[in-house]
C-alpha cells in the first residue's frame, strides 16, 4: 500500500538561503546558474543559462556562488519547523522535505488544513521561502503536486487518485523528479533524461502511455531504468514492494569516549563508518534508500533526521549529509542566511532558536531505514564522469575550503607567442570542471586567440617558466654587455650569462606585439641558450636589459 | 575541542577503513602506467609502472621534465595530477610530455605550516602529486604525510630542488638525470631541439642502480628512446 506524502517545496532554495531572493540575483555553480530570484527570472535569467548569458539579460544582477552547505545549514530551521508537525521528517534535499501525512492529517483536521499551517511554519521559518505544499500517494506524485502548487493554494491529490493525476502529464516529469536530488553528490540517474528524450522519440509523450506498457516490455527494452519510469508513471512509489526493514545490526554506531565539538573530525568518523555501512550494505546486495543519522551530545541533547534519496545513499552522500545535518546543528542555524534577518514569530511553530550545542557530541549512528535491492549503476564507457573525476571533484571543493579560491586553479589556453602568455589560470571553482574542451587549446571561440601563433618557438617548450622574468647580465667575450640593434642585430656573441660561459646560442628572433596600443605594445627579441654545466634557458631582451625567461629544467 | 583521545579514535577509525579499501583492490589496480620507455626503471616482479603509496624523487638537471614525463604516463591513463606550490610550471611543455591539462590542479598553500595539510587533503582525491616540499618541512611532518599517501595510494614526485635536505630520504624511488646534452643549437644558428640524459634509478628495494638513456624532451617535446640515428643525427648537427 502507498503511503499518504506531503511534500514541502521550497522554489530556488538556493537564492534564498543566500538571502537574495528579493533582489535580481542568480546562484551560480560552475559558471552555470541552478537558481535565481523572482525578479531574476522575469528579466528572462533561465536556470541552466551561463553567466554570461545571464548577465547579458541583466547586466546588474547580483551573482553568488553555490555553496550547498549554506544552503542545508539554513534549511534547518525550515525543517525543525516542519518537525513540529510529525515525528519523523524526510530531507530529499536542502530546499524540500517530506513527511508522512496520514496520521498527522487527521489531528491537524483534514489534508487541506494540514497543507495550509505547514506552509505558514515554514513562511515563518524562512520568511520569503514562498514554501508550496502537496500531497498525494507516493513520493514522487507528491513530488509533481507540491511543483504544481502555488504558496497559497495547495495542490491535494485524492487517495488513490495518483495515477489519474499523472497519466495526463508529458513524460518530461520523469526527468524533473530525478532532478530534484540531481545536484547531490550522488546524483539522480544520469540516464532517466536521455529515458525521456527516447520515449518522446518513440511516441510515448505522457505518464499514462508509459504506466499502460507492460513492465516486462520496459525491462526489456531499457533495462532497470525502464522499470523505474513505469513504476514512477504508474504513481506506485519509488520502493519495490518487496523493500524490507534492515537488521538492526547493521547499524553503525560510534561513541567517543572524549566529547567532539567541531564538525571536521566528526565529519571525517562520519566518512569511516559510511563506508563501513556501504560496505555492509554492498555486501548484501542492498542500497539504502532512507538513512537516519542520530547525534547526540554529552548533555543529552539530540538530532535525530531522516535523509531520503530514491536512487540510493552512497557513501560520499551520506557523508555529506552528515555534515549538513551537524553543521546546522553544532553551530546553531543559519550564518549568513535568510534566517539572519530578524524574525520574531520565529518561535511560533516551536522552532525556537538555539545557538548551537551545550556540550560535545558523544554519539553519531547511522541506521539504514529502508533499503532495497542494489540494481547497480553502469559506469559510462567513454566520456561521461568516472570514478577518479568524482573523487577529484570533491577534493578540488575540499581544497578550495582549505586554501581558498585563487590558490586552486585549472590552466585555461589564452594563446600568444611568449610562454608566459600561452596559458592562464583561472580558480577551479569558477570553470566548468565536466567541460574541459572550453578550456583547451583552439576551443576558444575568440578566433584570435585559436591562432596560428607564428613566431611562437617550436617545440619543445620550456618546462619551467618563471612567474616573474629575472634580469640578468649577458657579456661578451671581452666583457662588454652584448646589445642588439633596432635591426636585430647582435653586437657580439654572448659568452657569459650571469658569470656562467655560454657553449652554444641562437637568436634573436624579434616579437613586436600590439603596434597599434602604445600602452601594450611590447618589442623584444628572444635567444636559446646552453651553458657550460648543460641546463638550456630562454632570454628575451626588451628595453636594453636581458631577462630570464624560463629555463629548459 | 576534540581531544588527543578521541583523535585517536577517529585515527584508528580510519586507518581501519583505508586498510580495508586497501586490501581490497586487486594487484593490477596498485601500479599506475608509465610511459614505456621508462618501463625499465619501474619494473618488478609481475608488474611495471608506479606503485601507488610510493614517493618519487625526481632529481639531477632536469627535476621538472622529469616528473612530467613520469606523471604523463598515468595521467594519460586517466589519473588526475595536483601540481603543488610549483608556481613555475610551464603548461606547454606539460602538453608536449603527454599530460593532459584537464585533468591538472594547480594549488598553492600559501604559508608552510600549510603544505602538510594541502598535500593530505589533495591525497583524498588526487592520483598523482608533483611537488617540491619547503624548506621549513620537517622529517616528522613529512613522514607523516608520506604515510597518508601511502594509505591513499597516491603517487608523490617529489622535485629534487636542492631547497630541503630532509624529505628526499623518505623517497621509495630516487630518478637521477644526468650528463645532459643538447642538440640542435649552433652558434648563433638552430633551434633547441633534443636534449640526451642519463636517468638513474636506485632505491630501498632495488638491488642495484638501473639507467636508460633517454631524449628529454625529444624533438616533438616529448619523452622518447634515445636510438642510434638520433646520436648519428646530434653529431651531424654538432659538427655542422
Amino acid at each position: 500500500m502507498t503511503r499518504r506524502i506531503l511534500t514541502v517545496w521550497c522554489p530556488q532554495w538556493p537564492v534564498v538561503a543566500a538571502g537574495k531572493h528579493t533582489e535580481i540575483a542568480v546562484v551560480l555553480a560552475a559558471n552555470r546558474v541552478v537558481a535565481r530570484s523572482a525578479a531574476a527570472a522575469a528579466s528572462g535569467i533561465r536556470v541552466g543559462s551561463r553567466r554570461r548569458e545571464a548577465q547579458r539579460c541583466c547586466p546588474h544582477v547580483v551573482l553568488v556562488d553555490h555553496d550547498p552547505d549554506r544552503d542545508a545549514r539554513s534549511f534547518e530551521p525550515v525543517v525543525r519547523a516542519v518537525d513540529a508537525f510529525v515525528p519523523r521528517t524526510d530531507v530529499v534535499t536542502p530546499g524540500m522535505l517530506c513527511i508522512d501525512a496520514r496520521g498527522p492529517a487527521r489531528y491537524f483536521g483534514g489534508e487541506e488544513e494540514m497543507a495550509r499551517q505547514v506552509a505558514d511554519a515554514v513562511e515563518r521559518a524562512a520568511p520569503g521561502a514562498r514554501a508550496v505544499v502537496g500531497i498525494a500517494d507516493g513520493h514522487f506524485a507528491s513530488a509533481i503536486a507540491s511543483q504544481q502548487a502555488t504558496p497559497s493554494r495547495p495542490v491535494i491529490v485524492a487517495a488513490g487518485g495518483s495515477p489519474a493525476f499523472l497519466a495526463p502529464l508529458p513524460v518530461r516529469w520523469l526527468a524533473v523528479a530525478a532532478g530534484r536530488d540531481a545536484e547531490s553528490a550522488s546524483g539522480g540517474p544520469p540516464d532517466l533524461a536521455e529515458l525521456v528524450d527516447l520515449l518522446v522519440r518513440l511516441g510515448l509523450t505522457r505518464l499514462g502511455a508509459v504506466a499502460a506498457m507492460a513492465p516486462r516490455d520496459l525491462l526489456a527494452r531499457f533495462g532497470s531504468i525502464g522499470v523505474l519510469a513505469h513504476r514512477l508513471a504508474s504513481g506506485v512509489d519509488e520502493r519495490p514492494p518487496e523493500g524490507r526493514d534492515p537488521p538492526p545490526e547493521w547499524d553503525v554506531t560510534q561513541v567517543f569516549d572524549e566529547p567532539v565539538m567541531s564538525v571536521h573530525p566528526l565529519v571525517f568518523c562520519a566518512k569511516s563508518m559510511a563506508d563501513r555501512l556501504a560496505a555492509t550494505l554492498a555486501a548484501g546486495g542492498q542500497i539504502c534508500t532512507r538513512l537516519l543519522v542520530v547525534a547526540e551530545t554529552e548533555h543529552g541533547e539530540r538530532s535525530e533526521r531522516a535523509w531520503h534519496l530514491a536512487t540510493g545513499l552512497g557513501a560520499a552522500a551520506m557523508v555529506e549529509r552528515v555534515r549538513w545535518q551537524l553543521d546546522g546543528w553544532i553551530t546553531g542555524t543559519g550564518e549568513g542566511s535568510a534566517s539572519d534577518e530578524p524574525d520574531a514569530s520565529a518561535g511560533g511553530a516551536g522552532a525556537s532558536r538555539r545557538d548551537g550545542i551545550s556540550a560535545g557530541i558523544v554519539l553519531l549512528r547511522f541506521a539504514p531505514v529502508e533499503i532495497r535491492a542494489d540494481d547497480g549503476e553502469q559506469r559510462g564507457l567513454w566520456g561521461g564522469r568516472s570514478d577518479a573525476d568524482e573523487r577529484a571533484h570533491h577534493a578540488i571543493t575540499r581544497l578550495t575550503g582549505l586554501v581558498g579560491q585563487d590558490a586552486v586553479r585549472v590552466p585555461v589556453w589564452r594563446g600568444g607567442r611568449l610562454p608566459t602568455e600561452r596559458y592562464g589560470w583561472v580558480p577551479a571553482q569558477t570553470a566548468d570542471l565536466d567541460r574541459p574542451q572550453d578550456r583547451r587549446r583552439g576551443a576558444e571561440h575568440d578566433d584570435a586567440a585559436a591562432g596560428p601563433w607564428p613566431g611562437a618557438l617550436p617545440a619543445p617548450s620550456p618546462p619551467v617558466v618563471l612567474p616573474e622574468p629575472l634580469q640578468v647580465d649577458v657579456l661578451d667575450a671581452n666583457g662588454t654587455a652584448v646589445v642588439v640593434s633596432g635591426r636585430g642585430a647582435v653586437s657580439a656573441p654572448p659568452a657569459t650569462v650571469a658569470g656562467r660561459a655560454v657553449t652554444s646560442w641562437a637568436g634573436p628572433w624579434p616579437v613586436e606585439q600590439r603596434w597599434w596600443s602604445p600602452e601594450r605594445h611590447r618589442r623584444l627579441a628572444r635567444f636559446q641558450i646552453v651553458l657550460d654545466d648543460g641546463t638550456a634557458q630562454l632570454l628575451t631582451v626588451e628595453q636594453q636589459c636581458w631577462w630570464l625567461v624560463a629555463t629548459y629544467s | 575541542m576534540a581531544t588527543p583521545s578521541s583523535l585517536a579514535t577517529i585515527a584508528d577509525h580510519t586507518r581501519a577503513g583505508v586498510a580495508a579499501v586497501a586490501a581490497s583492490s586487486l594487484a593490477g589496480e596498485r601500479v599506475l602506467p608509465v610511459d614505456e620507455v621508462l618501463g625499465n626503471l619501474f619494473e618488478r616482479p609481475g608488474a611495471v609502472g608506479l606503485v601507488r603509496g610510493q614517493v618519487v624523487h625526481c632529481g639531477g638537471v632536469a627535476p621538472l621534465s622529469l616528473a612530467l614525463a613520469v606523471a604523463a604516463g598515468a595521467a594519460r591513463a586517466g589519473a588526475w595530477l595536483a601540481v603543488v606550490d610549483i608556481a613555475s610550471l610551464g603548461l606547454d611543455a606539460a602538453v608536449e610530455m603527454g599530460v593532459p591539462l584537464e585533468r591538472l590542479v594547480a594549488v598553492e598553500s600559501g604559508p608552510a605550516r600549510n603544505w602538510a595539510e594541502v598535500v593530505g587533503a589533495v591525497a583524498d582525491g588526487f592520483e598523482l602529486v608533483v611537488t617540491a616540499p619547503p624548506r621549513s618541512v620537517t622529517a616528522s611532518m613529512a613522514r607523516k604525510v608520506h604515510q597518508r599517501l601511502r594509505a591513499r595510494g597516491v603517487v608523490m614526485l617529489m622535485l629534487g630542488d636542492h631547497r630541503s635536505a630532509a624529505p628526499s630520504e623518505l623517497a621509495d624511488i630516487e630518478l637521477c638525470a644526468t650528463s645532459p646534452i643538447w642538440d640542435g643549437l649552433g652558434a648563433g644558428n638552430g633551434h633547441l631541439r633534443a636534449r640526451r640524459v642519463t636517468i638513474s634509478a636506485s632505491g630501498r628495494r632495488m638491488p642495484h642502480r638501473r639507467s636508460v638513456d633517454v631524449l628529454l624532451p625529444g624533438p616533438s617535446g616529448r619523452l622518447e628512446a634515445a636510438g642510434g640515428e638520433v646520436i648519428a643525427l646530434a653529431n651531424e648537427d654538432l659538427a655542422s
